[in-house]
């Protein structure tokens, strides 16, 4: 299949107030292929942004270069540029200017102008349903709908390939998912390229063909989600949450001895993301972990404990564990089995969490 | 060059939107322009005064007559040597009164004017003949100043002074047949006079002199000026804010030249700078001060100005990180340079020093340029200087600019 992103060698190296230097990308290579959703998934810092801003023209390689539809992003950084359609991790739009507006000056960016613009605009506005909304400034937009306009400014003349940095980033569930199936959608009815960065595990799972998965400024892994998940073998997690409850070494390594098929138990606990207040003593709505997964959990809770349990054929594992908890007297308040799946390949390769 | 233009007009339409821009562009600049105007004289009772070399080259009582018609119509004349005072305050010591040193003193803007009442003036006009008073000054006829207009109306008192005179003996001449006496006649006889004015104005051109300096002559390019400077230097931190929203880096990543877009953006604040000046200068229009006489050496001023302006406010964007960081500076330098340079009073008031300190901000050479044009009546050959300084400012300021520049 032909590939549409080549970069060969990415190093992108910054130099600190100090004198300092920081290799945030230390040698990516990187294929995308013509019509996939390519997914680069890494946690914070990993160095997603420096790599799109260096296949984008934005940030000069200190070494490697890249090639956009055969074209040199360093050396015809005009010709690849025409061909990409780009939505940065920031809502990158003049909030003093209406929807409208913003998608007119940036086409003529593109080198679009006068009914031809107006033409596409209206399509773009009409394929991000921000119609209504057109000629109200940037300013007075919801997250969600800043970011859409933000996809549109990346869609407008009609590119054979999208880079889109975290695009789904401090929005609510309901945005987040209209995005997504945007993404789905560009893929699927306009046969567009797309590069998708995300830490989130089920963002990248769910968009996918491929998945390269960042770390530390290199690709750790690359393949479909299938190759990458053969990696960990056939290990279910179990993840149980305890609510305000701490447990120590002791239990963990109860529960790697003590029952069957379990090869690795963690404990950690995740801040709480509240969204929707409640009066006070009722239970709250959090998003866990900024995952969009809501839960209800007691009002004036501010952590969440989880134990994360790794074990071949979880679900038979799972009545040793649930007694061995209670014996404790620790409260379980939800039980999920996971398959193998992208963040238990992380947390293989890794040692540590995606979300951390 | 589209995209260029596109970049430049987009910023202009987001500065313009940008809240409180009215107040900053037009209300505030022309409630400084009045007060500063007022303070510096504008119509003040500090009024300056203005001082006239006379050579009464007659004596007499008519000649008398006239010069004291002259201090009554406009108190703020002082007439050389003949008022002089103890503080020397026509500047006559060390100086022997003569064509050529009145002359100078007139270019010198010492003195306004030289008046010169012709021998015999008494004499011609109490025969009748007509004789001319010599004014001689820089101005032009078509704005006569206060001054102008003062000698103007005491030569046509001793003229009326003179054809009354003449009537009567007419009148007198005629008392033998006086049931043939009509008022008609004695109409027709004045006016035939009247033809040939009894004394008149013989304005003689020269360079210098003219009007007591208006204070809206000054507070027009000086509050003009330095709302441009807010006005354009306020980019530093629009350049720094898009930054900060990505716009800049979004352009970056588009199929956009980098002097197309560091040239949209230079464009849009020069034109901003021009557009602050026109509505300082609009408004100086309104209130009557003189500068379409020298409207292309004006310009000029405000061309290299406001480009210098901008060449500064880029270079302030490439030696601070943050917004907050460009608005603090680009405060400090507005409100040093503002004073400093003469935008608030003429340079001619402030001690040496602090006149040289004025010429080393780029404000000191437009407002000298602007005193120049505006106040001392001087031409396009006064402003060459100043208009290069600014040229050259903005040449090396943006030079650093560029060079310094990161896009990434
Ligand atoms: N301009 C810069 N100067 C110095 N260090 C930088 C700069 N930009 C990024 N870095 C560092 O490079 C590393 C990678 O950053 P990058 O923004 O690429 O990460 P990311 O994967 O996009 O993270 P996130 O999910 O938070 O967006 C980080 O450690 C970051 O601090
Ligand atoms: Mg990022």
């Amino acid at each position: 299949m032909e590939n549409i992103v080549e970069a060969r060698g990415l190093i992108k190296t910054y130099k600190r107030k100090d004198g300092t230097e920081v290799q945030a990308v230390k040698g990516v290579d990187l294929d995308i292929r013509k019509g996939e959703i390519f997914s680069l998934l890494g946690p914070n810092g990993a160095g997603k942004t420096t790599t799109i801003s260096m296949i984008s023209g934005l940030i000069t390689p200190t070494n490697g270069d890249a090639k956009i539809g055969g074209y040199s992003i360093t050396k015809a950084p005009l010709e690849a540029k025409a061909l990409l359609g780009i939505v940065p991790q920031e809502i990158a739009l003049y909030p003093d200017l209406s929807a409208r507006q913003n998608l007119e000056f940036f086409g003529k960016m593109y080198g679009m102008s006068g009914k031809a613009l107006s033409h596409r605009v209206d399509e773009v506005l009409e394929f991000i349903d921000l119609k209504e909304r057109q000629r109200d400034r940037i300013d007075t937009f919801s997250g969600g709908m800043k970011r859409r306009v933000n996809i549109g400014v990346g869609l407008l003349h009609k590119p054979q390939l999208v880079y889109m940095d975290e695009p789904t980033v401090g929005i609510d569930p309901q945005s987040r998912r209209r995005i997504l199936d945007t993404v789905l959608r560009l893929r699927n009815e306009y046969k567009m390229t797309v590069l998708y960065t995300t830490h989130l595990m089920e963002e990248s799972q769910e968009l996918s063909d491929r998945v390269g998965i960042i770390d530390h400024g290199r690709i750790i892994a690359l393949g479909t989600q299938g190759e990458l998940t053969q990696q960990v073998g056939e290990e279910d997690r179990l993840i149980f949450s305890i609510g305000e409850h701490k447990i120590d070494d002791a239990m963990l390594k109860r529960i790697k001895s003590e029952v069957a098929g379990v090869t690795d138990a963690k404990y950690e606990k995740v801040d709480l993301i509240i969204t929707e207040d409640a009066p006070k003593g009722q239970d709250v709505i959090v998003d866990k972990r900024g995952t969009g997964t809501m839960t209800a959990v007691r009002s004036g809770q501010t952590y969440e404990g989880v134990i994360t349990v790794l074990a071949r054929r979880g679900r038979k594992a799972l009545p040793s564990i649930i007694s061995l908890l209670d014996s404790a007297n620790v409260e379980i308040q939800s039980v999920e089995v996971r398959e193998p799946d992208l963040e238990a390949v992380f947390l293989k390769l890794t040692g540590r969490a995606l979300r951390d | 060059m589209n995209k260029l233009l596109s970049i430049a007009l987009n910023d202009l339409k987001i500065a313009l939107r940008e809240k409180g821009i009215w107040i900053n562009l037009v209300i505030l600049p022309v409630i400084l322009i009045i007060i500063i105007g007022l303070v510096n004289g504008g119509f003040g009772s500090s009024t300056p005064k203005t001082y006239v070399d006379v050579y009464d080259n007659d004596q007499s009582a008519l000649s008398d007559q006239f010069l004291q018609s002259v201090r009554d119509l406009n108190p703020n004349v002082i007439l050389c040597p003949l008022d002089n005072d103890e503080a020397d305050s026509c500047k006559l010591k060390d100086v022997t009164l003569d064509a050529t040193t009145s002359q100078k003193r007139v270019e010198d803007r010492v003195i306004s004017a030289i008046i010169e009442i012709p021998p015999n003036f008494e004499q011609t006009l109490l025969a009748g003949e007509p004789t001319q008073v010599i004014y001689r000054s820089g101005e032009t006829l078509a704005q006569p100043s206060a001054l102008l207009q003062s000698v103007q109306t005491a030569i046509t008192r001793i003229s009326g002074a003179s054809l009354a005179g003449r009537v009567s003996a007419f009148a007198l001449a005629q008392t033998e047949q006086a049931d043939a006496i009509s008022l008609d006649a004695f109409y027709q006889t004045a006016n035939s006079i009247w033809q040939n004015p009894p004394a008149s104005i013989d304005y003689q051109l020269t360079s210098g002199g003219g009007d007591a300096p208006s204070g809206f002559s000054q507070s027009v390019p000086g509050m003009g000026s330095m709302y441009v400077m807010f006005t354009v230097l306020a980019g530093a931190t629009a350049l720094i804010l898009e930054r900060k929203n990505w716009t800049f880096q979004r352009l970056v990543m588009m199929p956009v030249r980098r002097w197309q877009i560091l040239g949209g953006k230079i464009t849009a604040r020069f034109l901003l700078g021009m557009l602050q000046y026109s509505v300082a200068f609009g408004f100086g229009a309104v209130l009557g001060v003189r500068f379409f006489d020298n409207f292309i050496g004006v310009l000029a001023l405000m061309i290299s100005f406001s480009l210098c302006m901008t060449a500064l406010a880029f270079f302030i964007a490439t030696i601070v990180k943050t917004d907050m960081q460009a608005s603090s500076l680009t405060l400090l330098v507005s409100l040093t340079i503002a004073p400093l340079g003469g935008a608030w009073w003429p340079l001619e008031i402030v001690p040496d020093f602090m006149r040289l300190a004025a010429y080393a901000t780029p404000m000191g050479w437009a407002m000298h340029g602007y005193n120049e044009l505006m106040l001392y009546g001087g031409g396009l050959g006064d402003i060459v200087l100043p208009v290069a300084v600014l040229l050259a400012a903005s040449g090396v300021l943006f030079g650093l600019a560029i060079w310094r520049f990161k896009y990434e």
